[in-house]
């Protein structure tokens, strides 16, 4: 926990959701290359960064682990269709979205994004696996970490590739049967704690003046930097 | 093969959401509570086995299991596609917000072709394993490369299939390990979703 709370910290996840897609959304569609657009985008990008007070080292860890993909892309359209500043102009747009969407993921925790996507009209299916995902995903990495262990403490000879991948196959087959038999479990202790099918809403949140005013600001920002 | 933000025009986002929302949508609809809770469990334990790196031939690779997903979930696996490919948007940045649509669209291709070729019966069962692996790497790869030529983007993408292939191979080999297993222990597993789970542990 922060001992001060940041600036942004209080936003409404939906409307810091829909703010995010619409400033990246302005970015993303950005029809030529203009330096005073992209670098006004960059500068605003930043800004955020330090209204919501995210994290640097994380938001940059981000950025530059979605590097490759870009860049690889960037280079097969600037030598084969489009040319060099079509390259450049689609790593760079591509580059602020995505430091965009970091500063959202980095300074909103997952399970908030996801009930505000939720209450945006998400399927209601999608929406229930993504709540069991949340919870699911870490406990059964955790326990795989486990069978992993096992393996290796009573394994003594190295494998070789062709058995490495048969041996993999058989824990994951195990982890999977594991999450079988433990989903009726689960449903059950559901049931005996009063689940009545539907999920329980975050808590419930309203979008207020302080919201408004972040979005317009940011919305007119982007306008502003795109028609510079 | 996600594609990440930025790279597809906005336009074909909106248009691959309008697909996919729909896609997401049936491949859900009259899912019961506890066949639900049964495909975040499954999806969790994909998910969760897709993030080991295994060293293998002087590299770590790591499988996607979009073959076996197609097999376990077979229609409802587009829900499940979609909720994963959300979750790593949200937590690693992989793939991304606005090209979700795009990608959802590509990799439920994968799952869903998978778990028809599983369901066919043409074949001897670890075959049919194999090309549903095989099939869940190499559809959404040579769907990126069709999608990227339309955008004009050029055929570079064509060149990386090749090397899709052989990750696709490793992954059939594992798809059909991890199918052979479960055969020898729950053969019911293999064919339970999405019709006959409500018979099985369920509905109390």
């Amino acid at each position: 926990m922060r001992a001060v709370a940041p600036a942004g910290a209080a936003m409404e996840p939906a409307a810091k959701l829909a703010g995010f897609v619409a400033c990246a959304i302005v970015v993303a569609t950005t029809p030529e290359w203009k330096p005073a657009s992209l670098a006004a985008y960059a500068a605003l990008a930043v800004a955020l960064l330090v209204w919501f007070a995210a994290p640097v080292r994380l938001v940059l860890k981000r950025v530059l682990a979605a590097a490759p993909v870009v860049l690889l892309t960037a280079t097969m359209l600037a030598y084969q269709a489009g040319g060099m500043r079509a390259g450049l102009l689609m790593a760079a747009k591509a580059g602020i979205v995505i430091f965009l969407f970091a500063i959202l993921t980095a300074t909103t925790p997952v399970s908030e994004l996801l009930a505000a996507m939720r209450r945006l009209g998400m399927p209601a299916a999608a929406g229930s696996v993504l709540a069991l995902m949340e919870r699911y995903v870490r406990l059964l990495g955790e326990e795989l970490g486990r069978m992993h262990r096992a393996r290796a403490s009573r394994t003594t000879r190295q494998l070789g590739a062709a058995h490495r991948l048969r041996s993999e196959g058989h824990l994951a087959g195990a982890l999977l049967l594991r999450s079988w038999n433990r989903s009726d479990r689960v449903y059950q202790a559901m049931l005996a704690r009063g689940f009545t099918g539907d999920w329980p809403a975050a808590k419930r949140t309203a979008w207020g003046m302080r919201e408004l005013t972040v979005l317009a600001a940011m919305l007119a920002g982007y306008a502003a930097a795109r028609w510079i | 093969m996600h594609i990440a933000d930025g790279i597809v025009p906005v336009a074909w986002c909106g248009a691959a959401y309008l697909l996919a929302a729909p896609a997401v949508y049936l491949s859900g609809r009259k899912a019961e509570p506890p066949e639900i809770v049964k495909m975040g469990l499954v999806a969790s334990s994909l998910f969760a086995v897709s993030l080991v790196h295994i060293p293998f031939a002087g590299t770590a690779i790591h499988v996607g299991l979009l073959g076996l997903a197609g097999i376990l979930l077979s229609a409802r696996s587009a829900v499940v596609v979609f909720a994963a490919l959300l979750l790593q948007a949200l937590l690693f940045q992989h793939g991304g917000l606005l090209a979700l649509g795009v990608n959802t669209l590509n990799m439920s291709a994968g799952a869903l072709a998978a778990g028809w070729l599983w369901r066919v019966q043409a074949g001897p069962a670890g075959f049919r394993a194999f090309a549903a692996g095989f099939a869940g790497v190499i559809l959404p790869a040579i769907a990126v490369a069709v999608e990227f030529m339309l955008v004009g983007y050029g055929k570079g993408f064509w060149a990386l299939t090749g090397l899709y292939a052989a990750v696709a191979a490793v992954e059939g080999i594992m798809t059909s390990a991890i199918v052979s297993f479960l055969a020898r222990t729950k053969p019911s597993v293999l064919s339970a979703l999405p019709k006959r789970v409500r018979h099985e542990g369920g509905g109390a």
